[in-house]
């Protein structure tokens, strides 16, 4: 039952928790940013609560994870591309967005559909997100200014990110690898441990939301 | 499957390393970010104190500047002009001889007055400074000295002159001024030497004397009115971020010494 809940149902969850986070922060940040990412957000939250039911009720969800993959680009790193200042870290976001989608339409051409989850486009994914984290934290100790750190939703929405990409990077890099390699016996004990390796990154998900949700609601109650 | 537990273990091990990596990245940049804030702000009170301090030095100067001139009305023109009031009042056109005495005497003592009225207007007047520059409008100081007293009284130029800055020549020349009127009044001197240093790095102006000297530790007291006085140089060497220093012992004479760093590109 528990493994369930975090093999599965964990995952629609910290999207919801996200979409709630946003739709807080829409109410005071009316910029174009935090809008683009809550529709993400609750689109994804739809998404990933139907790709649960659909492991409910054995059948593959694999292409639900590639296909908000391109979304999930795009969204996060438009974030980024608002966040940042310089001319040059804006194009670093150009580059990180060009090189996602030249992947995914060179996989789509080559591949077709896929029948286990990207595992190249997440991880490239992840690097993307991880290496922006770190040009964001640079912009913030280059320009120091009176405001506190941890009064900056973009600063806890970010370290968010960190945490869930950088500590989901393995998962996603070597996922599809695991599936493969089990396909021919696809045991249960096999299945299991499996989905304990998802439950890890479901766990690592729902802490970034949860961070991400606590952080905009003091921000937003400490503000009024 | 033991392959595969193994492939699992060793994934999630990796996963938590890294997310121990990313906990320790944000900790070090949220403590960093905070320190340099503590900065910034340490920085910006350090710069309103100086203001406060640069603004409290220039309405003491204002002050002194104020007192010199009301002493000198009164001290010297004032007198004067009374002393002229009296010997017109007493003046009767029985006696002509003395009359002619006492026409001759006003015409000197308002004569003085106007004279001392000129050198006050021309002291106080800083564009007539900043025209001549610093070491000719000390040259014309010391013409002054030594037409009216019997020091004997030496200048020295080391270096390829320049000039500086108009605000900071302004107030070198006020400190020297403070310098030689303590001179004047209290170090019974018969010689002074001014030594002018023009270094490509800093600007050195040295006024000594062969006086009795004093004790330095009595210019802490800034009760005493040598200590005023000192305390006043001071704080307009502060202006210009320069350096004084006073070197003195009884029977020995005094130094005193400004420096100033210049930037001549």
């Amino acid at each position: 039952m528990f493994r369930n809940f975090v093999a599965i149902l964990l995952e629609p969850l910290s999207y919801i928790l996200f979409s709630i986070a946003l739709l807080l922060r829409t109410t005071i940040e009316k910029r174009a940013k935090v809008k683009v990412l809550f529709i993400y957000y609750l689109i994804a939250a739809v998404s990933f609560s139907y790709a649960g039911w659909l492991v409910f009720k054995n059948q593959n969800n694999n292409w639900i994870y590639n296909l908000l993959y391109l979304p999930a680009v795009v969204a996060i790193c438009y974030y980024f591309h608002e966040t940042l200042y310089s001319r040059r870290n804006k194009t670093i976001v150009k580059f990180f967005i060009a090189l996602n989608v030249i992947y995914f339409v060179v996989r789509i051409m080559l591949f077709g559909k896929l029948v286990v989850i990207d595992s190249i486009a997440y991880s490239l994914l992840s690097i993307s997100v991880s290496f922006l984290s770190f040009v964001y934290f640079y912009q913030l100790l280059r320009n120091v200014n009176e405001y506190k750190v941890w009064a900056n939703f973009d600063f806890w929405l970010i370290s968010a990110y960190l945490l869930y990409f950088l500590g989901s990077f393995f998962i996603f890099l070597l996922y599809s690898n695991l599936t493969y390699n089990i396909l021919a016996t696809y045991t249960l004990e096999q299945r299991i441990l499996l989905s304990v390796l998802w439950g890890v990154h479901n766990v690592l998900l729902f802490l970034s939301s949860v961070i991400t949700l606590v952080s905009s609601l003091w921000i937003t109650y400490r503000n009024r | 499957m033991d392959n595969l537990s193994q492939q699992v273990v060793v994934i999630i091990i990796s996963s938590v390393f890294l997310l121990v990596v990313a906990i320790g990245i944000i900790l070090l940049v949220f403590i960093y970010q905070k320190k340099q804030h503590l900065y910034v702000r340490e920085k910006e009170q350090l710069k309103v104190d100086f203001e406060k301090q640069i603004l409290e030095s220039k309405l003491e100067i204002q002050e002194q500047t104020f007192r010199y001139i009301s002493q000198e009305i009164h001290d010297n023109i004032g007198q004067a002009l009374s002393l002229a009031k009296l010997t017109i009042n007493t003046m009767t056109a029985n006696d002509p001889q003395k009359l002619n005495e006492k026409i001759d005497s006003s015409k000197k003592l308002v004569g003085k007055a106007i004279e001392d009225l000129r050198n006050l207007s021309r002291n106080l007047n800083t564009d007539y400074i900043t025209d001549l520059g610093l070491s000719i409008s000390i040259e014309n100081e010391i013409k002054i000295l030594r037409n009216a007293s019997q020091y004997e009284i030496e200048v020295v130029t080391e270096g390829d002159a320049y000039r500086l800055q108009h605000q900071q020549e302004l107030i070198i020349f006020r400190i020297f001024q403070e310098a030689l009127q303590n001179i004047i009044k209290h170090s019974r001197a018969t010689c002074i030497a001014i030594r002018f240093c023009y270094n490509p790095g800093w600007f050195i102006l040295e006024i000594s004397d062969n006086g009795v000297g004093f004790d330095v530790s009595i210019l802490n007291e800034s009760k005493s009115r040598g200590g005023i006085g000192v305390l006043n140089m001071r704080h307009r060497a502060n202006l210009i971020s320069a350096d004084i220093t006073i070197e003195s012992n009884p029977e020995n004479g005094t130094v005193v010494k400004i420096k100033l760093p210049v930037n001549l590109t």
